[in-house]
């Protein structure tokens, strides 16, 4: 019965745990929805806002960390 | 680019690797967030998001390979139908 128990315990922990990893990409944001405003500081020493360049084409490159590979 | 680093940090990682695009920090983490990058142990995730002139996502790039993300972004753009613009 133990057995079975901690067997039970063990899925619901993996039940959670998928469940946080489901959660760390909630936003899922579709073809054509609005690109979510942002006013971020550059390396350029400037700050950027998303609604500075309405009417051109805008490339956001996500990466995890710098210095480790691009 | 993006990442949650701070603007000290992107400027350093900026000019060790002569970028010519700024690279923008986000280190409250809060445009990661709503872009949905933001991964468990608290980086973003490697995705490329194309906006459109009317601010729009156009394309996302789920897949990015840090070694080709250059050609691979002038290639989508070019299929995107984006006129290069130099600046």
């Amino acid at each position: 019965m133990r057995i079975i128990i901690t067997a039970a315990a063990s899925l619901f922990r993996l039940g959670l745990l998928l469940g946080a990893m489901g959660m760390a990409h909630a936003t899922s944001l579709e073809l054509g929805d609005p690109a979510p405003p942002f006013a971020l500081m550059g390396s350029d020493g400037e700050v950027h806002r998303l609604a500075d360049y309405r009417g051109r084409m805008v490339v956001l490159a996500w990466f995890p960390k710098a210095f480790t590979g691009g | 680019m993006a990442s949650v680093d701070d603007a000290a940090t992107n400027a350093q990682f900026a000019a060790a690797n002569a970028a010519d695009f700024p690279i923008l920090s986000d280190p409250e983490r809060s445009a990661a967030r709503a872009y949905g990058v933001l991964g468990e142990a608290g980086y973003a995730a490697r995705w490329t998001f194309y906006i459109d002139r009317d601010g729009r996502i156009a394309h996302i790039d789920k897949s990015v390979s840090a070694l080709s993300a250059g050609t691979d972004i002038a290639a989508r753009l070019e299929k995107l139908g984006t006129p290069r613009v130099t600046e």
